[in-house]
C-alpha cells in the first residue's frame, strides 16, 4: 500500500505565500486527516498533489509518491497519474460535475481514456463502481444529469468516478460541507469501508474536527499555510501540543473539560 | 443565463432515484411547457413590434394622404375626403390599429412611393439575398469568433489575450458603412481580386428560384459555374459583415469561457486526467455552448443592421439595399416594412435561440 | 434573457484609479480621447478653410494645401472632418447623459418599487429590444423626418432600455443585500437607502457601460447621417461625409478621412471602456477558484 509524502511543500503567488512549508505524511492505507480553518491552506495542498495549481503561482518542496518526487513532474507527465495514482473527490458533488453532460459519460470518460476500455466496458464496470458505492438502479442512473439527483446521491457518485481507475491515492475535499446533516455519515462511512477494503489511502480535508477525530487515523491541523500539529488521531485529541489545535478541540460541541 | 434550474433534489438521504416504476403521468412535458412560454414571449412582443411601427407611422407629421395622392388630386377635398374615409383615417386610433393589424396578417404593408409594387413583394424579393449573406457571415463569424475567443481565455493574460483583446476593441469600433467603402476601395476598385457589386456578373442569369439565395439554387439547378460566380460575389460584403461583428463574438466567447474555465467541473476533469483537448471540447466548449449559441442569435440581429449599412456599397440587392434606398428617399411605407420585417426576424431568431438552448440543455429538456 | 453579467460590488467600492493607469490601454485610450476633445474645443482655430465653402478645386487629391484632398464641391476635407467634432462629439455626449440618466432612474424605480410597475417598464424595454437599434433609430427617424435634432431623438428612444435593464437588476440585487438591509434596519428611509447604499454601487457599473455606450452612440448617429437620417447637407458631420464618398469612389479621400475619425475616437472610447470594466471586474484580481 502506497503512501504519499509532502516536504517543505510552497506555493507563492504574486509575491504571496499561500503554502509556507508543509511537511506530511499520508500513510498507506490509512485516513490521514487534514484540519483547520478555512483559508489555511488545505485545498491548495490537495490540490497541488494533483499538481492544478492556480495560475501564475511557483511551487517548491517536495511530493513524494511511489519513489519519485512530483513537484519535478511536467503537466504532461502529471496527467498520467491524475485519476489513475491519485484522484479528487471536491467539495460540492453539484459544482464538481458538468451539468450539461449525462453521468454515464462522466462516469466512463477517463476509464476509456486510462484503462482503454471500450465504451460497452467501461458502461459495465460504472455500473459495478455505483453498485459498490450503494447508488440505488446503476443503469438507470447512468443515463440521468447531474441535476436529477440529491447532494448525497451525486457525492457517491463523485466517489465511483474517482476510484473507477483504480488510484491509490484518494483526496477528499470536504466532501459533506455541501451536504445535508444526515446524508454525511453516509459519506464518511463510505470512504472508511473503501479505505479498508481497496487499501485506499485517503486525505481527508476538513474544518471540522469533530467528524474527523471519528474517522482519521492520523490528524494533520494546518494553520496559515503550515501543518502545525502533526500525529495518531488519539494523540491529537487527546493531548494536543499546541494552543491552537487545543482551542479547536475545546470548540467541538460535545467536548467536555477534564475528559 | 436565465435557464432555470429544474431542482430535482430531494431534501435528507433518501435515494433520489426512482426504482424503475413507470413516471407518474405529468401534465406537460417540461420541454413543451418551456417551448410554449418562450413562443407566447415571441408572439407577445411581435404584437408589440406593429404597436412600436403603427404609433411611428401616426407619429408622420405630414398627412399620409397626401402621399398617397398626387398633388392635383389633393387639391380636391371630395377626392381627401373619400380616400379619407377609405383609408380608415377619420376613425379612433384603435380602430385604425385594428385596420393596420388586419392589413398586416394579410401581408399588406402598402405600396413603395419608390418602387411602386407591394412593400411585401419587394421584401420578398430583397429578404433571400440579405439572408444568404447573413448565414454565410454567421457561420464565419461564429467559427472564428469562437475560436479566437477560446483562445484568448485559455491563455488568459497571455501575449496571445491581449492582442486578441485589442483586435476585438478595434472591430467593434469599425464604422461598418467606412469598412465597407474601404475594402470595396481596396479590394475591388484598386485590385480586382473579387466583384465588387451585384450577386452575379451582369451577364449571367440568376438560377431558377427556389429559395432566392443564388448559392443553394445554383447548386439545386445543377450550375457549379453559377454556385462558383455567386459565391465570388459573396466575398467582399461578407468580409465586411465579418470584421463587423467578430469583434463582438470574440469578447463575448471569451468571457463566456472564462467563467466556464472558473467552474469546478472543469477542474474535476482535469483532476481525472483527461487530455487538455479532451477537457477544453467536451468539457469547457459544452459549458460556454448556450451562451454562445445565444450570442449568435443576437449576432444574426446585428448582422441585418450591419446589412443595412453596408448592401448599398456593393449593390448587393438585400435587404440593406431597399432600406438605404427607401431611407434616402424617404419612402416610409417601405422602411416602416422593413423595420417590421426585421424586428419579427430578429425575435423569431431569438425564439429559434431559446428553442435550440432548451434542446441542448437537460436542465431544461429532462426532469 | 439578458446576456450582461453584473456584478455587485461591496459597499462603496468606487473604481480603483491607479490600476486602471497601470494599463497601457486605458492610457492610449485616454489620450485619443483628450486629443479629439481638444479638437472639439478649438475646431475653429485648428480648420484652416471654411468647412462650408467651396475654396479650391474640387475633387483634389491630398497635398500640400489640402491635406485631405477636397470633396466633390470643392470643400477642403480636413476642414470638415475639424469641423465634424462639433456635431458628432456634443451630439453623442449629450444622447449618452440624457438616456443614462433616463434609463437608470427609470431602471431603479423598476427595482425598487417591483410589482406592476416593474413589469409595464419591463415590457416597454423587451420590444424596444426586440428591434436592432439601428433599424428602430432609422424607422423613428425616417418618420420624423431627416434633421439631425430628429436622429437625435430617434437614438434616444432605442437607447435607454440597456441602462434600464441593467440598474434594475443591480438595483433588485443591492436591495436584497445585507448591508442594504442593515442600513433600512437601522432605520434609513426609502430614499437614504436610495442615496447612500444603492446609488453609489449602482453608479460605478452604470459610468462603465455609458462609457462603452459613448461609442455606439457615435456609430449610430453617423450611421443614420450615413443613411441620410440625420445631419443635412452641407453640415460638416462625418456620417454623411462617408455617405458623399459613395458616389465618387475613385476619390477615396472623401470617405476615408472621416470614418478614420469615427474610427479613433470610437476606439478611444473603447479603450477607456475596457479598462475600467476591468478595474471594476472581480475575476480580474487574480483569484482563480
Ligand atoms: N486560485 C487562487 N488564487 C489566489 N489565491 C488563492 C487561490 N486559491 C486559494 N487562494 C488563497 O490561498 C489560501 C488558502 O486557500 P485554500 O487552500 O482554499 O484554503 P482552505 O481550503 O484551507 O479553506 C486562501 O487565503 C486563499 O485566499
Ligand atoms: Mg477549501
Amino acid at each position: 500500500m502506497t503512501g504519499i509524502s509532502i516536504r517543505n511543500l510552497r506555493l507563492e503567488l504574486g509575491g504571496k505565500k499561500l503554502l509556507d512549508g508543509v511537511t506530511l505524511d499520508a500513510a498507506g492505507g490509512q485516513i490521514t486527516g487534514l484540519a483547520g480553518e478555512s483559508g489555511s491552506g488545505k485545498t491548495l495542498t490537495g490540490m497541488a498533489l494533483l499538481g492544478l495549481l492556480p495560475e501564475g503561482s511557483q511551487l517548491s518542496g517536495q511530493i513524494l509518491y511511489a519513489g519519485t518526487d512530483l513537484v519535478t513532474k511536467s503537466q504532461k507527465q502529471l496527467n498520467q497519474y491524475r485519476g489513475t495514482e491519485i484522484a479528487l473527490v471536491f467539495q460540492d458533488p453539484a459544482a464538481s460535475m458538468h451539468p450539461m453532460i449525462s453521468i454515464g459519460e462522466q462516469l466512463t470518460d477517463h476509464m476509456r481514456y486510462h484503462l482503454k476500455l471500450s465504451r460497452k466496458q467501461a458502461l459495465a464496470r460504472a455500473v459495478q463502481l455505483l453498485q459498490r458505492v450503494k447508488v440505488p438502479d446503476p443503469e438507470q442512473a447512468l443515463t440521468k444529469y447531474p441535476h436529477q439527483f440529491s447532494g448525497g446521491q451525486l457525492q457517491r457518485i463523485a466517489i465511483a468516478g474517482a476510484i473507477a481507475c483504480e488510484p491509490k491515492i484518494l483526496i477528499a475535499d470536504e466532501p459533506t460541507t455541501a451536504l445535508d446533516v444526515t446524508v454525511q455519515a453516509g459519506i464518511m462511512h463510505l470512504l472508511r469501508e473503501l479505505c479498508d477494503s481497496l487499501g485506499l489511502t485517503i486525505v481527508l480535508i476538513t474544518h471540522d474536527l469533530g467528524v474527523m477525530s471519528g474517522l482519521a487515523d492520523n490528524i494533520a491541523v494546518m494553520r496559515n499555510g503550515r501543518v502545525i500539529e502533526f500525529g495518531s488521531r488519539f494523540d491529537v485529541i487527546r493531548n494536543p501540543q499546541q494552543e491552537y489545535t487545543r482551542s479547536l478541540i475545546e470548540s467541538l460541541p460535545n467536548f467536555q473539560k477534564g475528559d | 443565463m436565465a435557464l432555470t434550474t429544474t431542482d430535482a433534489r430531494v431534501p435528507g438521504g433518501a435515494p433520489a432515484a426512482e426504482t424503475g416504476a413507470p413516471r407518474p403521468p405529468r401534465r406537460q412535458h417540461p420541454l413543451l411547457r418551456y417551448i410554449s412560454l418562450r413562443f407566447g414571449i415571441s408572439i407577445l412582443l411581435v404584437w408589440g413590434v406593429t404597436v412600436v411601427t403603427f404609433v411611428v407611422t401616426n407619429l408622420v407629421p405630414t398627412d399620409p394622404v397626401n402621399a398617397v395622392l398626387g398633388e392635383q388630386a389633393a387639391n380636391n377635398p371630395e377626392i381627401v375626403a373619400a380616400l379619407r374615409t377609405e383609408m380608415g383615417l377619420d376613425e379612433p386610433l384603435i380602430v385604425q390599429y385594428w385596420l393596420y393589424l388586419t392589413r398586416l396578417l394579410a401581408f399588406d404593408m402598402g405600396v413603395s412611393a419608390q418602387t411602386r409594387s407591394p412593400v411585401a413583394d419587394d421584401l420578398a424579393r430583397a429578404f433571400p439575398a440579405t439572408l444568404e449573406l447573413a448565414l454565410f457571415v454567421l457561420l464565419f463569424s461564429t467559427v472564428i469568433g469562437v475560436g479566437l475567443g477560446m483562445l484568448a481565455a485559455l491563455r488568459h493574460q497571455t501575449a496571445v489575450d491581449k492582442t486578441i483583446r485589442v483586435l476585438s476593441l478595434f472591430g467593434i469600433s469599425l464604422p461598418v458603412f467606412w469598412i465597407a467603402m474601404l475594402i470595396y476601395y481596396v479590394f475591388f476598385y484598386q485590385l480586382h481580386w473579387a466583384p465588387g457589386s451585384g450577386r452575379l456578373d451582369s451577364a449571367l442569369v440568376p438560377p431558377p428560384l427556389v429559395t432566392g439565395m443564388y448559392t443553394i439554387d445554383s447548386l439545386v439547378a445543377g450550375q457549379p459555374d453559377l454556385f462558383w460566380n455567386a459565391l465570388s460575389h459573396l466575398v467582399l460584403p461578407a468580409v465586411v459583415l465579418t470584421l463587423f461583428t467578430i469583434g463582438t463574438l470574440v469578447r463575448f466567447s471569451r468571457s463566456a469561457i472564462l467563467d466556464v474555465v472558473r467552474h469546478d467541473y472543469v477542474q474535476a476533469a482535469r483532476a481525472k486526467g483527461l487530455p487538455h483537448r479532451i477537457v477544453v471540447v467536451r468539457y469547457i466548449l459544452r459549458g460556454a455552448s448556450l451562451p454562445i449559441l445565444t450570442m449568435s442569435g443576437l449576432t444574426f440581429g446585428s448582422l441585418l443592421s450591419g446589412a443595412v449599412l453596408t448592401e448599398s456599397v456593393f449593390s448587393w440587392h438585400g435587404l440593406g439595399q431597399y432600406a438605404y434606398m427607401a431611407a434616402i428617399s424617404l419612402d416610409l411605407q417601405a422602411i416602416m416594412g422593413v423595420g417590421l420585417l426585421i424586428g419579427v426576424v430578429y425575435i423569431f431568431t431569438n425564439f429559434a435561440v431559446d428553442l435550440l438552448c432548451g434542446l441542448i440543455d437537460p436542465r431544461v429538456r429532462v426532469q | 434573457m439578458s446576456n450582461t453579467r453584473v456584478t455587485v460590488p461591496g459597499r462603496k467600492r468606487l473604481m480603483r484609479v491607479p490600476d486602471a493607469w497601470k494599463n497601457p490601454l486605458a492610457i492610449s485610450g485616454t489620450v485619443i480621447v483628450v486629443l479629439w476633445l481638444l479638437v472639439t474645443v478649438f475646431a475653429p482655430w485648428l480648420a484652416p478653410f471654411d468647412p462650408l465653402a467651396q475654396e479650391s478645386a474640387r475633387l483634389l487629391a491630398p497635398n500640400g494645401t489640402n491635406w485631405f484632398g477636397t470633396d466633390a464641391l470643392g470643400r477642403d476635407v480636413f476642414s470638415r472632418v475639424i469641423a465634424g467634432t462639433r456635431t458628432s462629439i456634443p451630439v453623442a455626449m449629450i444622447l449618452v447623459v440624457i438616456s443614462l440618466l433616463f434609463g437608470t432612474v427609470l431602471g431603479a424605480v423598476a427595482g425598487f418599487l417591483g410589482t406592476a410597475v416593474d413589469e409595464v417598464i419591463m415590457r416597454v424595454t423587451d420590444v424596444v429590444l426586440a428591434f436592432p437599434s439601428i433599424i428602430l433609430a432609422m424607422v423613428i427617424a425616417a418618420a420624423l423626418g431627416p434633421s439631425l435634432m430628429n436622429a437625435v431623438i430617434a437614438l434616444l428612444l432605442v437607447s435607454w432600455p440597456q441602462y434600464t435593464r441593467i440598474s434594475r437588476s443591480l438595483v433588485i440585487s443591492l436591495r436584497s443585500s445585507e448591508f442594504v438591509i442593515a442600513g433600512r434596519l437601522m432605520g434609513s428611509g426609502v430614499f437614504t437607502s436610495l442615496r447612500r447604499d444603492i446609488a453609489p454601487n449602482v453608479a460605478s457599473p452604470m459610468l462603465v457601460l455609458a462609457a462603452a455606450d459613448f461609442g455606439s452612440a457615435i456609430l449610430l448617429l453617423s450611421g443614420l447621417s450615413f443613411l441620410g437620417l440625420g445631419a443635412v447637407p452641407p453640415a460638416p458631420e462625418w456620417g454623411s461625409m462617408v455617405s458623399d464618398g459613395t458616389s465618387n469612389f475613385s476619390a477615396w479621400w472623401i470617405a476615408a478621412f472621416p470614418g478614420l475619425a469615427i474610427f479613433t475616437i470610437v476606439v478611444g472610447v473603447n479603450f477607456m471602456g475596457d479598462a475600467m470594466r476591468d478595474a471594476l471586474d472581480p475575476r480580474s484580481n487574480g483569484r482563480l477558484s
